[in-house]
Formats: C-alpha cells, structure tokens, sequence
C-alpha cells in the first residue's frame, strides 16, 4: 500500500493534503486497488460548499459503486477535469494526477481530527 | 478464500415478501448501511439507539428452524442467525457478530439502472413499467415475479467477489443447474446445463466505508421478452453514463423444468444459511426507510442524477440539447433560438422541433 505520508485520511479511505491555503482530496491508493479499474468518476461543481462527511461524488469501477465524503467542510475551487476522458488516472496515480477536488477549508481545524498516514495505514491493513 | 468459507460468514439471512422495489432498495441500503456498525455482542443484527433498549432482537424464534418460509405471508421478512445462541451465551463485549448477511427479495415488474447510468438511454420509458435507481454501479436490469434478487452484505475485511460468487453459484447449483461464475461478475449456464452459456445472474456491488453490498438478479422465470423490450432507450449523441452490456439471458425454470420461484428461494436460503428465521418488521425500527424509499420514487433521484449527456432533439438534425442533472442546460444548433425555452426543463425525450 502507498501511502502519502504528507496527506490525512477518512476511514472512508479519502485523503486530503495542505496545499498552500487550500486542500487536495482524492481516494487513497488503497482504496482505488480494492475498487479496481476505475471507469467512471463524477465530481461536484466549483464554487459548492460541502461538509465534512458529505458525499462529494461518485466512482465507479467494474460495477462497483463508491461514494466519495468529503473529507473536511469546504468550497471546491477546482476539480480535476482530466479524470472524465481518463478516470484511471486513479488507479494509475491516485496521489498526483488522480487527484479529484481542490477546496478551501471552512474549518481548518477538521485536518487535526484526521487519521494521519501511520494511523491510516494501520486501519487500512484490517481490510 | 472459497465458497465454504463465505457460508460459515453468513450469519444471517433474510427475505421479504414486499415486492416494492423501492422498499426493497431501500432496505438494502438499510442493511448495508448498519452493518458498517460494529455489533453487539449477542445480537447479529446490527443495533443501534433506534432499538429498543434491551430488546432489539425479537425475544423467541417466531418460526421453526429448518422451515424459511412461513405459512402465510404475515411475516414480511425473515432473518436466520446461525450463531445466535452462541452469541448470546458469550456475553456482552464478546465478538464482533457475523461477517456476512443475505437478504432475498422479489419485485414487481420493473427496470433498475446502475448508479451511473443514463434512464433515457437505457429503458423504454412509455412502457410505464417503473424505473429505479441503485446505489450500486454496472449495468441496466428487469425485476419481475419470476427473478429473484439475492443480496450479499459483507464486511470489507473480508470481501471477496470470487469467493462470493462461487458461493452463491454452489447455491444455484443445489437447485439442480450447472451454473458458473463468467465475465463481468455474472453467473453463466455451465457447459452440463441445457443451454451452455447462457446468463441466469447479472451482478453488481456497492462499497461504503466498512461494508460492502454485492447483489444480483436470478432468472427463474422472468418474461425475457418484455426484458428485451424493456431495456432499450434513447440513442444519445454523448455521455459520460456507463453503457449496459447486453447478454444472452436464460430463465432457471427452463434449464431445471418445474422450478418455481417460491421454491427456488427456499432451497437458495438453505443453501446459503444454516437457516434460524426471524421477522426483520421486529428487527427495522418503524418508518427507518421512509427516507430512502421516497429518494427511490422522486425524479430528483432517477432522474436527477444522470451524468451529462447530449442528444439531437427529434425532428432537428444538427441541434444538440446539453442535459445536465438531467435538466437542459443549452440547445445549440439550428433549433436554438426557437427552443430557448426548454433551458432549466426537465429534460424529456419528446423534445422535438
């Protein structure tokens, strides 16, 4: 399992990475491997604001559907428009070019009651 | 992992005998959604603050084990729990309960389209057979009384499509068919069946955080012709919506001839729980579904979800309608300026100039 070790996780399997004043989120590595291929993935618009914990898409991979929570409460000021011609990008690069949304927090102190790599990694390894 | 191993997993097992697909989605839902709970030691349903205290499992066994079904249809759903006693003998903070849960269901006619599929381009609309929306991804399906609808709830530590697949085709051999798991998850006529590579079970699956729901369809006797004729829409000129993949389907009850649907159910609950029953009516706190059976009723849902398309209006060669959350966004094109006002409508496959 690759892990981000820069980035905090859900137990949803979502991370969220510090990127200036702004958040990065998207699916953790392990989380698109048990999903698989992915080949759908639907993102909100920009300008949303959404909560922690709300749902802030959907992926699909073969005939398996996830939603996506939002991993702190936020506006989205941009998503990653490469994933609708290339949803694999997940697969490929979840950290990185897989990325999904870009949000600004609503409430910045939400990073700290975020699992942190080692935590994460631990709860991901029961599965 | 194998077939036995899930069968040791199932703890519990239930059936309904509501044939509203919108209760039945819904309680799917319900399921998968409460079983991402840990659970109470000696309770193998997933319990929570909606119970009642101290009695959130129904105090006796209301039916004789080795008898799934009851007399009547009084009892609406029926919960088995293999390891119920043992459970209740470990005392609390012991155990963390099944693995697994089976719910089996039938519907009244009814078309139901992946998460991420577009409904006008998947069903035949006018029919005015009912559309619904799961929450789980793949392709477009036909529910009606001769198909039974198995649903798997499985923890994510121990998810395993393979293994589950084979568990639930040992199951639909008992019934006396050589059925085995095939591409894209389904199950398929194997090669001693009467038609060899026919598909009997279309699957599909939902993962939540802790839980995953993996389902599918069985064809006892299903009208396969109003199936075909069902599962056909609209040609859209774009989208982002997964297509279905059609297959050559077969019916159960021509492969093993005299199969029944109630019976089918029986024999595939033996199969795949070491069967205790009980009413889920005690076990689901009233109204929990009324929330989520309105969701499967509204257009907001059905509809409203559909991932962005484009289609040629009839009658405009060359204009385009945009639809978005399966509202027009913008038509383009020779029709524009006339049909201005369908932007912000709901979008209806009678558009036409």
């Amino acid at each position: 399992m690759n892990i981000d070790k820069s980035a905090r996780y859900r137990t949803s399997h979502e991370f969220a990475r510090k990127d200036g004043a702004e958040f990065v989120a998207g699916i953790s590595d392990h989380a698109q491997e048990s999903l698989g291929d992915i080949v759908f993935v639907e993102l909100p618009e920009v300008g949303k604001t959404i909560k922690q914990g709300e749902t802030f898409g959907v992926v699909e991979s073969v005939k398996a559907a996830s939603d996506l929570y939002m991993p702190m409460s936020g506006r989205i000021t941009a998503v990653n428009g490469d994933l609708a011609g290339d949803p694999a990008l997940v697969n490929k690069d979840c950290y990185a070019k897989g990325w999904m949304i870009r949000f600004a927090p609503a409430n910045p102190p939400e990073w700290d009651g975020l699992l942190d790599a080692a935590a994460y990694e631990k709860e991901a390894g029961k599965e | 992992m194998r077939a036995e191993a899930i069968f040791e997993r199932v703890g519990s097992a239930c059936l309904s005998s509501s044939h509203d697909p919108a209760r039945n989605l819904a309680t799917e839902e319900w399921l998968l959604e409460r079983f991402g709970n840990p659970f109470p030691a000696g309770n193998s349903f997933p319990a929570g603050n909606s119970f009642p205290a101290g009695n959130s499992f129904p105090a006796g066994n209301p039916f004789p084990a080795g008898n799934p079904f009851p007399a009547g249809g009084s009892a609406k759903v029926a919960v088995c729990d293999a390891d119920a006693d043992a459970d209740a003998d470990a005392g609390a903070g012991a155990g963390s309960g099944p693995e697994a849960l089976l719910f089996l269901y039938v519907d009244d006619p009814c078309v139901v389209i992946g998460r991420n599929q577009n409904p006008w381009a998947e069903a035949e609309l006018s029919s005015g057979v009912g559309i619904f929306r799961r929450v789980s991804g793949g392709g477009t399906v036909r529910h009606d009384r001769g198909n039974i609808n198995w649903a798997l709830v499985v923890s994510r530590n121990f998810h395993d499509q393979a293994a589950e697949l084979a568990f639930v085709a040992r199951a639909v051999c008992a019934l006396g068919v050589d059925v085995v798991p095939g591409p894209r998850g389904g199950l398929f006529a194997g090669p001693a069946a009467a038609d060899p590579g026919s598909k009997v079970s279309g699957t599909a699956r939902r993962f939540n955080a802790r839980s995953v729901l993996h389902h599918g369809t069985l064809l006892v006797s299903s009208d396969l012709g109003r199936l075909r004729s069902s599962c056909r829409g609209i040609a859209v000129a774009a989208s982002r919506a997964l297509p279905s993949v059609p297959a050559r389907v077969a019916n159960l009850a021509d492969l093993v001839p005299g199969l029944g649907v109630e019976s089918a159910i029986a024999s595939l609950a033996r199969a795949m729980c070491d069967a205790v029953i009980w009413s889920v009516e005690s076990i689901m706190p009233e109204g929990c579904l009324d929330a989520a059976m309105t969701r499967h009723r509204s257009w907001e849902w059905v509809y409203g979800e559909t991932p962005d398309f484009t289609v040629e209006p009839a009658g405009c060669p060359g204009s385009v309608i945009q639809v978005g959350r399966g509202l027009v966004r913008s038509v383009t094109g020779p029709g524009a300026e006339k049909h201005a006002s369908w932007i912000g409508r709901r979008f209806d496959p009678a558009l036409s100039c």
